[in-house]
């Protein structure tokens, strides 16, 4: 438990003063479906303001920390993602603050923008998780090692071309070229779908 | 995405440095600048970075990935075949359900995660221990629960027997279910498929082993035919020329510079069968294959009555998900409904004209490769077709009429009763629907279209299909087994009858299956071949009279649409913005008039003033695209060779592979050169050494694009 959390804190003397009077009810399988079929969206939507995966990863972490205690906040029939989302915003914020000021990439602006652009299309997520998977199908079996090995945790581009051998600039060029034709890929299926 | 090219390309390359990590503060600030300003470039960093997250979230899950969120759906159970898709899906899916109970490998992140939580929790709560303990057995329980639930929510299609492809290695997914049909007969067509899904079905594995068997006879069948001639084949065409011509015949341009170059630096033995299967796959090929037909059966200019737009649409449906070709002739043939919303009506709407004598004509034309239009007026001179038998064929159009109200619609009348029709001598004769020897009574009650239909496409061997067979293997050969391929009757005597035969049998016996259909034909070893001659197949040029040997591959020349592609392909104009599909269409569509004119004939004639230069394409080439993009300014593939710290021989390379798909020869080499270093020297006073090179470059590039070789398929 992290002390310095102010929001833990506060659920600490939550639950000591709850559980004197009542027992809480543990979530609902309700809840648990809404938690697990989330967990994707929000990565991508903490991602989006955090561009680092491992960073947004722990940011994540956080955020399900307070999500699953403040479990028994979440009203049913009200937009889980929505909820989860303005909390992993707080969370992002503290994260933000917990660095120093001078080592971000990115304004605040910047950050609220994309944050409130993101929200917005969720339906879209999964037409592009659907069509990144046929694309991933169409690569030449080398790139699609090759991106499978620089997205193995733990590695990034420039461990990947170690391992390999390869000089670093060249691997840059290749993931670049993949994920390019990847994205060129699930944009034109995309696109294509609503075409017709 | 409509961002200019530089902004694009910029775009790119910065997101490119933040997904590695490598991104510097003052293009991290760049960055910020562009996405905020614009909300093109917003959506393209937050698609950009859905890519990004989305390969890592899924990669770090492994297998587990598609357990919990719901995949790709096949519709098999919508009952159009698909093949080989369908049968390992179907095996799949059981694999799945196990494997992920017995998979725990890795534990699932977000299951650590809510361990994590527990822990906190137990910590947490003082004196709650029974409440700690139910939790952690539901926590413990969530895989199960939420993996199905979540299925089930998400997706109403999806049942738990599976319709849940998965194989076993991670980041390889199966195709994409297709788009649905708008066909309003769907209940039929049902019908068709199941029992060829079933067949399907049962001859999953046997499929792959049957098609390497079908083209291992046809690779013994040709060599036998020339070892009795005396012919040795031609080499085997180059890589370089291989990749340039099976990507002009199934996709429609040549192979873009990076696709090449992996196909190319590719060293495993079956790389042609696996770029086969590729380009197969590619939207290109849906749109290569839906232009040569709406060419063939529409033409290229408009008609009054067909939306070729509509037609066009239905096309690209049924190359998407390899409809089955007799299901498309029959669609064709007993068209009905509205012009927009059943696109395959346009075919007959275009030619229902002059009491549907060119659809009569067309019908034989594009579907069973016979000629029957001189016939209209008299007995056809060089075999026994007689006017009856156009008139009886016709015959089966009578009840075909075209509505114009709000649509256009093209409906049945109930009519019936037999077709008057004269000779030469004015004598009147009457007709009745006759097909094949086959007499149908013209009831008004009966629908004749959907009789001739059926006609067309009954026996073991239809003509439709034998018609299919000699069409799509002339398309890759360069010449079919008749002289002229829509001109087969009894006079014309195919090359290779036994082939012919039994690859009409086999198309059959696949359910008109038109992808195997070019798997086999791409597969041979005839079409390996280079086009070259050697010293003991000179006599194998069919394009000055002779027999076809089949032991060399003839080469063609670009058709209009696949040299506007081409040209667009090699300057990079289509990096610069990813146009819809409609748009894109226009644009192509509307270059092409110029070089059509119609001639109002009663048969529906066309003729195209597209001679096959370049020269003339490009001079009339009025789009900005392709200007741009040869322009070499910023963004374009022209300046990015200009920028790039390759040598000039390096440059060179990069621009003849981009045109000519293949390295330059060392006498091009020295010529461009002494061209790009004469430009530099002789730069006037105050342009900088970049534009001049950039200049030179563009020398380089429009000579090799006005070469003959260019337009050439090799």
């Amino acid at each position: 438990m992290r002390a310095e959390s102010g929001d833990g804190l506060q659920i600490v003397s939550e639950t000591q003063t709850n559980t004197d009077s009542t027992l809480r009810q543990p979530p609902s399988d309700e809840f648990i479906q809404l938690f697990s079929r989330s967990q994707r969206r929000l990565f991508l939507y903490i991602l989006a303001q955090v561009p680092n995966p491992v960073d947004a990863e722990e940011i994540q972490q956080e955020t399900n920390i307070v999500i699953w205690n403040k479990s028994h906040k979440f009203q049913s029939g009200t937009n889980f993602y929505a909820w989860t989302c303005q909390i992993a915003t707080y969370e992002v914020m503290k994260y933000r603050d917990r660095n120093r000021r001078d080592k971000h990439l990115f304004s605040d602006e910047f950050i609220k923008r994309v944050a409130q652009e993101t929200s917005n299309d969720a339906e879209r997520l999964e037409d592009r998780r659907k069509a990144l998977i046929g694309c991933l199908g169409k690569l030449r079996a080398q790139d699609r090692e090759l991106i499978q090995s620089r997205y193995t945790p733990g590695e990034n581009g420039k461990s990947v071309a170690v391992k390999l051998g390869r000089p670093i600039n060249s691997v840059y060029q290749s993931l670049g070229r993949i994920r390019r034709s990847l994205f060129e890929c699930v944009n034109r299926r995309l696109t294509a779908e609503a075409g017709q | 995405m409509n961002l200019e090219n530089g902004q694009f390309q910029e775009l790119s390359d910065l997101l490119e440095a933040l997904c590695e990590d490598r991104i510097k503060p003052q293009q991290a600030q760049r960055l910020e600048l562009l996405v905020l300003e614009n909300d093109n470039a917003l959506h393209f960093y937050l698609n950009y970075l859905d890519l990004h997250g989305t390969l890592h979230w899924d990669t770090a899950l492994g297998d587990e990935a598609d357990s919990k969120y719901p995949t790709v759906i096949s519709t098999c159970s919508v009952g159009e075949s698909q093949g080989d898709d369908c049968a390992s899906i179907a095996a799949d899916s059981k694999q799945i359900v196990e494997s992920f109970s017995s998979n725990r490998r890795n534990p699932s992140r977000w299951l650590k995660i809510a361990m994590v939580i527990v822990a906190c929790s137990l910590i947490l709560a003082v004196g709650i221990q029974q409440y700690s303990k139910s939790r952690d057995n539901s926590v413990a329980t969530i895989p199960k629960a939420g993996s199905n639930s979540s299925s089930n929510n998400d997706e109403v299609k999806i049942t738990e027997e599976g319709n849940r492809p998965k194989p076993n290695r991670p980041l390889v997914f199966p195709k994409q279910p297709p788009p649905h049909t708008t066909n309003p007969k769907t209940p039929d067509i049902v019908k068709n498929n199941d029992s060829d899904n079933g067949n399907e079905k049962a001859r999953s594995d046997p499929n792959n082993r049957s098609s390497d068997s079908i083209v291992a006879w046809v690779n013994d069948e040709l060599s036998q035919s020339w070892h009795n001639v005396g012919v040795r084949p031609s080499e085997t065409a180059s890589d370089e020329e291989w990749a340039r011509r099976l990507y002009m015949d199934i996709v429609g341009h040549l192979p873009p510079l990076d696709e090449l170059t992996d196909f190319l630096a590719d060293r495993s033995s079956n790389k042609r069968e696996i770029l086969i299967e590729q380009l197969l796959d590619q939207p290109g090929y849906i749109r290569n294959s839906t232009t040569n037909w709406t060419n063939l059966l529409v033409g290229r200019s408009d008609s009054l009555n067909a939306n070729r737009a509509a037609l066009q649409k239905y096309l690209r449906e049924c190359f998407a998900e390899n409809r089955p070709w007799n299901v498309i002739v029959d669609d064709f043939v007993s068209a009905e409904g509205d012009n927009i919303k059943n696109g395959e009506t346009n075919f007959l709407l275009a030619h229902l004209n002059n009491e549907a004598v060119p659809a009569t004509a067309i019908t034989a034309q594009v579907f069973l490769c016979v000629q029957i239009q001189c016939t209209q007026c008299h007995d056809h001179p060089f075999y026994d077709s007689k006017q009856n038998e156009f008139w009886e064929f016709n015959s089966f159009f009578q009840q075909a009429e075209v509505v114009r109200s709000a649509k256009t619609k093209l409906v049945n009348e109930r009519v019936g009763g037999p077709t008057f029709y004269e000779n030469r001598q004015g004598t009147v004769f009457a007709a009745t629907p006759k097909y094949a020897g086959v007499a149908v009574k013209p009831d008004p009650d009966v629908d004749l279209r959907q009789k001739l239909a059926d006609l067309l496409l009954a026996g073991e061997k239809p003509q439709v299909a034998v018609a299919m067979v000699n069409r799509m293997w002339g398309h890759f050969f360069g010449h079919s087994f008749t002289p002229q391929v829509d001109d087969m009757g009894p006079h014309r005597r195919p090359s290779h009858p036994k082939i012919l035969d039994r690859l009409a049998r086999e198309f059959v016996d696949s359910g008109y299956d038109v992808k195997r259909l070019i798997r086999w034909i791409c597969n041979t070893d005839a079409y390996q071949l280079s086009s070259r001659f050697n010293e003991t197949n000179l006599e194998d040029n069919p394009h000055i009279g002779c027999d076809p040997l089949f032991s060399r591959v003839y080469m063609k020349s670009m058709t209009a649409e696949q040299l506007y592609d081409s040209l667009i392909i090699a300057t990079g104009a289509h990096n610069v913005s990813a146009t819809k599909w409609t748009e894109a269409e226009h644009q192509r569509q509307d270059w092409l008039q110029q070089f059509v004119v119609a001639f109002r004939t009663d048969e529906n004639d066309e003729v195209t003033s597209f001679e096959g230069t370049l020269t003339q394409a490009l001079m009339m080439m009025n789009g900005d695209l392709v200007e741009e993009a040869l322009s070499g300014s910023r963004g374009t593939f022209l300046h990015k060779v200009a920028r790039s710290r390759d040598s000039d021989v390096d440059k060179i390379k990069q621009l003849c592979l981009a045109a000519l798909s293949r390295e330059p020869s060392r006498q091009e080499i020295q010529v461009f050169r002494k061209i790009l270093r004469d430009r530099i020297s002789s730069r006037p006073d105050g342009t900088s050494i970049q534009i001049a090179s950039v200049e030179g470059l563009q020398d380089v590039l429009w000579a090799y694009l006005n070469s003959s070789e260019f337009i050439l398929i090799p």
